[in-house]
């Protein structure tokens, strides 16, 4: 089973993280804190040879997903990371997640017996839910600027939601012209039909766009990631806002 | 005349003492445009290298300056810690197994340890860090090295590039760490770890300074 760590400036923080994660997680689930320095860790701060012993306690060859709040945890992270053996480090994922939303997400897929990768992907997108749920009350300019996924390189995820006003929603020929523009593009992109629930699917496959359904009226949500997220959004958000280039409708 | 196993520790005991002194103004940086414990924590972590002096007495300057990396790792808490800490660990890679250092040992020390910065919080030129002092230093050095100075002079043209370096600080806009959530406001003020990092250079300067 994956194990987790967590990385807090807060013993506090980090102790309460870990009854939330254990409400959704098996008790199986290998879990450590690293957080606090000084005088019975009360001070905040991070160490990296706290989390060094964090990691080793919780790991196996299923590996470790390491999950930090911010500025110099990451950096403390990354140091006891530098700090280990390599045979250990190639199992060890530092994940970008946002803290609390990703040790839940992340605790409950490793508690499935998930392998690292999936975890760290779960972790990746734990925003969704709330960025959904929260859409209705959103302008659509914040949200087309949103992005799930806080910088540590090139990683920038972004989601629009867009309605289909063409007459025959995401059919073959709107499909196509879909793919042709998303595969243009050398990023990730997903498309989820919000209004009957299905997705994500590939942008960039024609048959599974069709899986969608989207009819007319529905509402999607595009989602790229990579280094030309905003640029592939832009052009797919053109697309869609014109109707798919379908004069007919 | 080298710089022996004694005369570090002689330095780092100087550091503690000008951290200590320096406590409350490094504090009084960091609240401008941080989160106000540089101070405190860089007094943390002194202390905590003052009592690993006996451990560190008699052991090579490579290992007395990992031993420090390691406890300001531990100790201090910010971002400091794995900073400062990456920058005496790789010096004490570099050093490792020497009884005292000449001056191009020290400058191929202090080089491999600002790199070690660079790498560990990718920051740059100019994004209003350590490294707007500890860069300068090193280059100023290495001139000084090139120019044939003698190791009093060359100390002193190494911190005083430090010095310019922190004061260049003041009206940048901050780039990494707490001060860049300020953005345009973390300019006017100088920044704590420029501060810092000076102090000690300044400190090895003046206790190397008769040899």
């Amino acid at each position: 089973m994956v194990g987790l760590v967590i990385v807090s400036h807060s013993r506090a923080l980090a102790e309460a993280l870990v009854v939330l994660v254990r409400q959704v997680a098996p008790k199986e689930l290998p879990l450590a804190i690293a957080a606090g320095v000084g005088q019975g860790h009360r001070e905040f701060g991070t160490d990296a040879v706290e989390i060094i012993e964090a990691i080793k306690s919780v790991y196996s060859p299923d590996g470790v997903l390491v999950l930090m709040d911010l500025g110099s945890a990451v950096l403390s992270a990354e140091l006891a990371l530098d700090l280990l053996p390599s045979e250990m480090r190639e199992n060890i994922a530092l994940c970008p997640a946002p803290l609390v939303e990703g040790a839940i997400a992340a605790g409950v897929q490793a508690g499935l017996g998930s392998n690292i990768k999936a975890v760290f992907w779960e972790a990746q997108k734990a925003l969704d839910p709330k960025l959904e749920h929260l859409s209705g009350s959103m302008k659509d300019e914040v949200l087309a600027t949103a992005p799930l996924l806080s910088s540590t390189g090139t990683e920038i995820a972004s989601t629009i939601f867009l309605t289909l006003q063409n007459l025959h929603g995401l059919h073959a020929r709107p499909a196509a012209r879909l793919v042709q523009v998303a595969t243009s593009y050398n990023v990730d992109i997903t498309v989820t039909n919000e209004t009957n629930g299905t997705g994500p699917v590939s942008a960039k496959s024609l048959n599974a766009l069709v899986t969608l359904g989207g009819e007319c009226g529905h509402q999607i949500a595009i989602t790229a990631r990579g280094p030309n997220a905003s640029q592939a959004l832009d052009a797919l958000k053109k697309l869609v806002l014109s109707n798919f280039g379908e004069f007919s409708d | 005349m080298p710089i022996s196993q004694d005369a570090v520790l002689d330095w780092i005991k100087n550091c503690a003492a000008v951290i200590a002194e320096n406590c409350a103004y490094l504090i009084e940086l960091d609240l401008a445009i941080g989160d106000a414990d540089h101070g405190a924590n860089m007094e943390r972590g002194f202390n905590a290298i003052l009592q690993k002096f006996p451990e560190m007495t008699g052991k090579d300057i490579g290992s007395i300056f990992k031993a420090i990396g390691m406890t300001l790792v531990s100790t201090v808490g910010g971002a400091a810690g794995p900073l400062y800490g990456t920058f005496f660990l790789q010096a004490g890679m570099k050093m490792a197994g020497k009884q005292e250092m000449s001056l191009e040992d020290w400058s191929i020390a202090l080089e491999a340890a600002t790199n070690g910065v660079v790498l560990r919080g990718k920051a740059e030129p100019g994004d209003k860090t350590m490294l707007d002092a500890l860069l300068p230093a090193v280059e100023a050095l290495k001139d000084a090295l090139r120019s044939g100075y003698g190791i009093r002079e060359a100390l002193a043209e190494s911190t005083e590039a430090a010095r310019q370096g922190m004061e260049a600080t003041i009206p940048l806009i901050a780039r990494k760490g707490r001060a860049s959530y300020l953005g345009e406001r973390s300019s006017g003020h100088q920044d704590p770890g420029a501060t810092s990092s000076y102090l000690l250079l300044k400190a090895a300067a003046d206790t190397w300074v008769d040899l």
